[in-house]
């Protein structure tokens, strides 16, 4: 299979002032990202707030620029693309549904928004398409012209999932979707991007903190550690045995709701070994 | 013994336009001293509200109502505005979900911790910044010195959890309220901040109350927990008797829909149903694999073991034996 997205040597630091003679301090987000996702594939970004997981989510995403090295989305350089045809391959997914979507905005503009802005289909095609995403991410059609305060955060996240099947992308980019939800909902929501997947032969990079949250969803695996991929395998073989010790601890750090076992232990000696900051 | 905090029979309704909102029916619960109970539910559960309630902190709307209502023995439904304000920091100390929110963006954290010893009177400044300035350490939030001049926004999410948790320990409570205190955090972070909650409440013998809807949560912190679903407690027992030996089809469908390694994740299907005008019955039936027609009669509560109870129609082992098992039921629901 061909890859769908590839990372070749990503790196991007932050420039942040520290004072206003000072000149700028560098502080490096992503260093030297290379991963590839190939078409139909669930590939899961894991680690820690800090660790460059939405910074990358962000380069794919296009709204930010590398400092070096390239991204590729299916065989094109993601830069040269004009906007419309980045928007046709890739959508975004966000974190929480209660900032993405606009209060003033009925789900049914909302949904219909991304094709709005790009064209080429009439009023009655575009509502139709709307209509048909609404039911297929579980939206009762009552809902179609209400506003998004009027609903609950799992229903807000399957309004952004529709709005982002709206334009039929091939890869979509969810960036920690599930973390603002109720565990019930996010059961909820991790099946249905599983039912999505199927039927619309999508691809994601799916990004969260939690090992166990991408354990089902997920072919491959990568660990990112203060900018780095320090791991990226194969789910199964992955959560058989972890090799680096940081994803050591983050599979440990996952709680399991079985009494009488003590709290594990966050060890970060590993911090010393070289991979310090 | 007495237990510190004793409700029974607590009812919340809030008027609407649609009518009266039955947030709270009629949930009971006591916590003892040094005591963890853990309340479980999803989101719009009422758990946030009746940690609320017993903070006194209720909306104006709300309509209170309970056959009991108890903070070591004293009635608090006779409260007035002094004796809140005396409970409030000094008895019953809180923590909040957004560690982002929760705190004064404009002050620094030590002007922000020392204010409710002073509202109470323990000391002056001077003894309440030394106070603070140990209690951070006791926390791990160091250099103390500079950590007290700073602001919120200078910390992370843990570490401003951690200044919240240092700050609720100012007056010694004997009670301390967290509202999912670690839901907004890291795997890992969420992991340190419950150690540390654990050590505290072994150094200082203070009761928790810990609202969440993380199961793997309860487990590592709690002694007994209730599990409460559209404003009822549903079951209710030592976290071991309830993990172990779930009765209740929600707390079965709640436990096989927490993403666990290797277990089949089990999505409960349905919303939790609107709570205005007259309920009958089980709240929980219409997502409910069991339902039957009687489900909309009165429902006994049944005994697991002693202390642990829950209310369904059916035995335990006809719910499921296994969390497995209440699967199938579920999915075919659907």
């Amino acid at each position: 299979m061909t890859s769908l997205l590839e990372v070749n040597n990503v790196s991007l630091a932050f420039r942040q002032r520290t004072g206003f003679f000072s000149p700028p301090q560098l502080i490096p987000a992503v260093k030297s990202v290379s991963m590839q996702v190939r078409e139909g594939e669930v590939m899961a970004i894991v680690g820690e707030s800090g660790s460059g997981k939405s910074t990358l989510a962000k380069l794919v995403l296009r709204l930010l620029m590398p400092d070096t090295g390239s991204i590729t989305i299916d065989g094109r350089p993601s830069g040269t693309l004009s906007p419309r045809d980045f928007a046709n391959l890739v959508q975004p997914v966000f974190q929480d549904p209660y900032s993405s979507l606009n209060p003033k905005r009925t789900l049914a503009e909302i949904i219909q928004m991304p094709l709005i802005v790009r064209g080429g289909v009439s009023a009655k095609e575009s509502e139709d398409r709307a209509r048909e995403l609404f039911g297929r991410v579980g939206l009762p059609m009552r809902l179609f012209h209400t506003y998004p305060n009027q609903i609950s955060g799992g229903q807000r996240q399957r309004v952004a999932i529709a709005r982002a099947l709206m334009l039929r992308p091939k890869l979509l980019v969810c960036d920690e979707p599930t973390s603002a939800l109720d565990v019930s909902v996010q059961a909820q929501i991790l099946k249905l991007f599983e039912e999505l997947k199927q039927s619309f032969g999508l691809t994601y990079l799916f990004i969260s903190h939690n090992l166990a949250v991408v354990e089902r969803i997920a072919d491959r695996i990568a660990v990112m550690y203060r900018g780095e991929i320090v791991e990226q395998g194969e789910t199964k073989p992955f959560f058989a045995a972890p090799r680096h010790p940081y994803s050591r601890m983050l599979l440990s750090s996952v709680l399991i709701p079985i009494a009488g076992r003590p709290l594990p232990v966050v060890s970060r000696d590993f911090e010393t070994l070289g991979n310090g900051p | 013994m007495s237990p510190l905090l004793n409700i029974e029979g607590l009812r919340i309704d809030i008027p609407g336009h649609a009518g009266v909102l039955r947030a709270i029916r009629g949930i009971s619960f006591s916590i003892g001293e040094g005591e963890s109970f853990a309340i479980v539910g999803e989101s719009g559960c009422g758990k946030s509200l009746t940690a609320m309630s017993v903070l006194g902190l209720l909306p104006r709307s709300a309509v209170l109502s309970a056959e009991t209502m108890s903070w070591k023995n004293q009635d608090m439904r006779l409260f007035g505005r002094r004796q809140w304000s005396h409970l409030h920091g000094l008895e019953i100390a809180a923590i909040f979900q957004e560690p982002m929110t929760a705190l004064n963006p404009v002050l620094p954290i030590g002007d922000q911790m020392i204010e409710s010893f002073l509202h109470h009177r323990l000391g002056d400044r001077k003894a309440a910044l030394s106070r603070a300035g140990e209690l951070l350490e006791r926390v791990g939030v160091v250099p103390v010195g500079r950590r007290l001049r700073q602001y919120p926004h200078e910390m992370s999410g843990g570490l401003r959890q951690r200044v919240m948790i240092a700050m609720a320990l100012m007056c010694r409570p004997k009670l301390m309220i967290a509202d999912e205190p670690t839901t907004a955090l890291d795997v890992t972070t969420q992991v340190e901040i419950l150690a540390l909650l654990k050590e505290l409440q072994a150094d200082t013998g203070m009761a928790l109350m810990l609202i969440t809807h993380d199961l793997g949560v309860v487990a590592h912190v709690a002694d007994r927990m209730a599990v409460m679903y559209a404003g009822e407690i549903v079951e209710t027992g030592s976290v071991a008797s309830v993990l172990s030996r779930p009765a209740h089809p929600y707390t079965r469908a709640l436990l096989s829909c927490l993403p666990t390694r290797g277990q089949p994740l089990i999505p409960i299907p349905g919303v939790v149903p609107a709570l205005i005008g007259e309920l009958e019955g089980c709240i929980f039936r219409n997502r409910c694999g069991f339902a039957m027609p009687d489900c909309a009669s009165q429902i006994p509560e049944r005994e697991v073991a002693p202390g642990h109870a829950y209310r369904c129609l059916l035995a335990r082992d006809d719910t499921g034996s296994t969390t497995d098992s209440s699967a199938a039921p579920l999915e075919a629901f659907q």
